[in-house]
């Protein structure tokens, strides 16, 4: 569930809690459904059940309590892991691919390795539709050229994506806490 | 393990200020096909023209069919061109003062092949291309995907061991692009050679068994799609 993977991309940098997370979330994905607070707490709680994330501090500032999560070292590997597998190149219902390239590109982790493997994994799937097998109908073409071009739609999303979110060249993360790019 | 069919190893060019490549290195081998892709002002062009030895290497090294092109003078890189090298652009460029059937022959005529043989093999590959026009047509009598098949045909005619095509659908509509893409790889890996496509187009990308990504003129990756 690559909601769990986001929040740990969500921790990569600095330790915050759960009111900073929803906030990062909601300015990596603004036209998305605004993360709500219970389901950041929910995820938080799992995090921390399966080790992935640890508790590091609990603020008291006169206001309600606040629990500061940060990443642990197999959070960081799992994290690793989700980005290092391209999301299934299916054209439609592209969620993931959008989850990925932003995780991707906001934490700086391997970015051009991403973007290699995800262009890899589509152009792959777009050459397979492109042979049409002997006999098909216009009903078969039309399948597949409608998933070709929702394939070539994810890669020209992608290419805007490394384009407005560039990575340094040494690799950090171009982190936007706030809708800002200060790259 | 095979020569390569082309190689450019630490290959940097600049126009005047602008960097176009930045230390690229790449190669093709035969029966292999290479997609060179990026956006626009990446440096794919100046690659091509680089690989073709249409402009002379200004830093590292470009081997076309064991030639080092930086080694050779203007006449013999002419002559790589000519025999080793089909070369097809986005739009043609069919010499506009020649019948279509001359501009296909055009690199046998070049090449000092026999006028009748060099105008018969370059019918032979106007039929294969699917052109059917009157071979005494002008180039500006002909139409967009017209004059590319002819471009086509022409850089196929004297079955050169590298292809290089640099946007070669991008004035086709889909069908006669793939037909061209099929046509063009086809006959070059089964003759054993090596295609480079050069293209912003991920379609044009898919076809290939390796996609080299530029950026800013360097390599961004290169990643198997075979």
């Amino acid at each position: 569930m690559s909601l769990t993977e986001l929040h740990l991309a969500l921790l990569v940098g600095a330790p915050r809690h759960g009111y900073d997370i929803k906030q990062a979330h909601d300015a990596w994905f603004p036209d998305s459904r605004p993360l709500p607070f219970g389901q950041v707490y929910a995820t938080l709680g799992r995090l921390q059940r399966d080790g992935l994330a640890e508790v590091v501090e609990t603020r008291v500032d006169g206001g309600p309590e606040r629990t500061v999560y940060a990443l642990t070292a197999e959070g960081a590997q799992r994290l690793h892991a989700w980005l290092a597998e391209p999301a299934a190149p299916t054209g439609a219902g592209a969620e993931e691919i959008v989850r990925k390239a932003i995780a991707a590109l906001h934490t700086g982790i391997d970015v051009q390795g991403f973007v290699g493997r995800q262009r890899a994994a589509h152009l792959r799937r777009m050459r397979e539709l492109q042979q049409t097998p002997p006999g098909a109908g216009p009903a078969e073409r039309l399948v597949r050229e409608h998933l070709i071009a929702h394939l070539d739609a994810d890669l020209r999303w992608l290419d805007l994506a490394t384009d407005l979110l560039p990575v340094t060249a040494g690799g950090q993360p171009a982190r936007t806490d706030s809708q800002e790019n200060d790259t | 393990m095979n020569q390569a069919t082309l190689a450019l190893s630490g290959v940097s060019h600049s126009y005047g200020r602008t960097q176009a490549l930045r230390d690229v290195t790449l190669s093709v081998a035969p029966g292999e096909v290479v997609a060179v892709t990026g956006p626009s002002g990446c440096g794919k062009s100046t690659l091509v023209m680089l690989a073709a030895g249409v402009m002379r290497t200004q830093t590292g090294r470009v081997v076309v069919a064991g030639t080092d092109l930086g080694g050779v003078d203007d006449a013999e890189r002419a002559r790589i061109r000519r025999r080793s090298v089909g070369l097809l652009l986005q739009f043609g460029q069919l010499v506009p003062d020649l019948p279509v059937l001359d501009n296909v022959a055009l690199p046998l005529l070049l090449d000092g092949h026999a006028p009748a043989e060099a105008r018969a093999a370059a019918a032979g590959w106007l039929g294969r291309v699917g052109l059917d026009v009157d071979h005494t047509a002008l180039p500006s009598q002909l139409s967009g995907g017209q004059a590319q098949l002819a471009a086509a045909a022409r850089a196929l005619i004297a079955g050169p061991p590298l292809l290089l095509a640099d946007e070669p659908t991008a004035s086709l509509d889909q069908t006669s692009g793939r037909a061209l893409l099929d046509l063009l790889i086809g006959t070059t890996i089964q003759a054993g050679g090596s295609v480079l496509l050069v293209s912003h187009d991920n379609a044009v990308a898919a076809r290939a068994d390796r996609e080299v990504r530029l950026r800013g003129g360097a390599i961004a990756h290169e990643v198997a799609l075979s």
